[in-house]
């Protein structure tokens, strides 16, 4: 083609359209480049992360596992302490019972003695004598009947150490103090309480075999823990609850039933006052140097392992 | 030469022997009536009080002059029975279980708890637990059927007897 003397205006336009369309598309070019390069870039961070993701998930999983069997070994060897601390303590009340049952046999052997002085003993025979008839007395003439009671007010004054040395407290072992726990559990552990027990650390003969074997501390240990939950239960408002004795371990265990009972008030707390009051109130476990506290633990702590 | 008794008062494990009662039992029924004493010796008052709070009632004076067998349990049962309607143990009215049997020996007793058992689980007997332990009414659809059995010794429930 021919050079024009004069280029027409709109070719030099549309050159400049040309080399400003290049430049915009060498700039996409570069700008698609980036990207390309930067997505690649995080592609490759999100598949390590990922990788890290899913390590994290083993990671995780290994530790739960672990934790598992912590937890499971935590509450195997919690239910095996508070079995030997059931049965440990159940050691120290037998063998305390039987150093207080020594006490108190020759502390009766006193007594028996203190019989055989004849002037004791001949007030004791009129002592008895007149307990014989006793009943019959209204019958007499009031003269006589007033001498009788005169004469008898007189022998018993006569016997009155012997009376109270007879009804006198447990003598002291002088043993140091040991603390002996009674343990506590509700079911269901959160929420409104359907059952309540207490495991206590005297054999369980102390309840099946009342009949055959002899009144000794961990009987009267007992006593003093059935009367503790009934007061607790009337303090509760559920007095009527059904009680059951059953054997845990060996030991007398307390299970009461609540859940026809309107709870009020704070079981636990209260268990724990009633618990605590016998401390002051039981002069034999003094006697015995057995300090008594209650201990709440988890219900499935005090069931048998599941195999 | 008269012993230390005749000073002493009682231990919860003697009342309990006297009254035929677990000596847990006897525990709760003083605590219910506010009159455990402190040192858990009882004197003659409190036992009466644990009968009545209680509601101990002794239903045998004396056990059968024949040994214990069969025909006994089943001469013990209908008197038995005919004690329970006496008093009127009807549902909703009901009787402590154990003084069902107070007042005779174990051989005796045995068999009769096992003649109970079975009028329970054969509904004629409502049982229920309580504080004071289990109690016992009679079912009053089953009325009827017991004084049959105690009076003419025959009925469904000289069958229910039968099968134990």
């Amino acid at each position: 083609m021919s050079e024009l003397a004069n280029r027409p205006a709109v070719i030099a336009v549309l050159e400049e359209i040309a080399q400003w369309k290049s430049r915009a598309d060498a700039e996409f070019n570069g700008s698609m480049a980036d990207v390309q390069r930067e997505e690649g870039a995080l592609r490759r961070s999100i598949e390590e992360a990922q990788r890290q993701l899913v390590a994290l998930a083993a990671r995780r999983s290994e530790l739960r596992d672990k934790q598992e069997m912590v937890a499971l070994g935590a509450e195997t060897r919690e239910r095996a302490a508070l079995r030997q601390g059931l049965a440990d303590d159940r050691g120290i009340v037998e063998g305390r019972a039987a150093l207080l049952e020594a006490a108190l046999g020759a502390q009766e052997r006193a007594l028996r003695n203190m019989l055989r002085d004849p002037e004791v003993a001949g007030a004791v025979e009129e002592y008895e004598k007149f307990v014989e008839v006793e009943a019959s007395l209204a019958v007499l003439p009031s003269g006589y009947r007033r001498a009788i009671l005169d004469h008898h007010d007189k022998v018993r004054r006569r016997l009155e150490p012997v009376i109270a040395a007879s009804n006198a407290g447990p003598p002291n072992l002088g043993l140091a103090n040991v603390g002996v726990g009674v343990l506590f559990a509700v079911d269901p552990a959160e929420g409104v309480p359907e059952a309540l027990v207490a495991v206590l650390p005297v054999p369980f003969a102390v309840c099946r075999d009342w009949a055959e074997r002899r009144e000794d501390l961990s009987s009267r240990f007992a006593y003093r823990v059935v009367a503790a939950i009934s007061r607790l239960l009337t303090a509760v408002g559920a007095g009527e609850a059904p009680i059951q004795y059953t054997d845990v371990a060996g030991c007398l265990a307390v299970q009461v039933w609540l859940g026809d009972c309107d709870l009020q008030g704070d079981i636990n707390e209260r268990a724990l006052e009633e618990i605590e009051a016998l401390r002051e109130e039981a002069a034999e476990l003094s006697a015995a140097g057995i300090e008594l506290y209650g201990l709440w633990v988890r219900a499935a702590m005090l069931a048998d392992e599941e195999e | 030469m008269a012993g230390l008794e005749l000073f002493q008062r009682m231990s919860v494990e003697q009342v309990a022997k006297g009254l035929e009662l677990h000596p847990f039992e006897i525990i709760r029924i003083l605590v219910a009536d506010g009159s455990l004493s402190s040192d858990l010796r009882l004197d003659a008052s409190s036992v009466e009080r644990v009968r009545v709070a209680g509601g101990l009632e002794t239903w045998w004076a004396s056990n059968p002059s024949a040994a214990p067998g069969h025909d006994v349990t089943l001469a013990l049962l209908r008197e038995l029975l005919q004690k329970v309607l006496a008093r009127g143990y009807v549902e909703p009215r009901g009787v402590r279980a154990d003084n069902l049997f107070r007042g005779l020996d174990t051989e005796y007793q045995r068999g009769l708890r096992r003649a109970v058992n079975a009028l329970i689980r054969g509904g004629v007997f409502m049982s229920s637990m309580s504080a004071t332990g289990l109690t016992l009414s009679v079912a009053p659809a089953r009325e009827a059927d017991l004084r049959l059995f105690v009076v003419e010794g025959r009925g469904p429930v000289s069958h229910l007897w039968d099968q134990d």
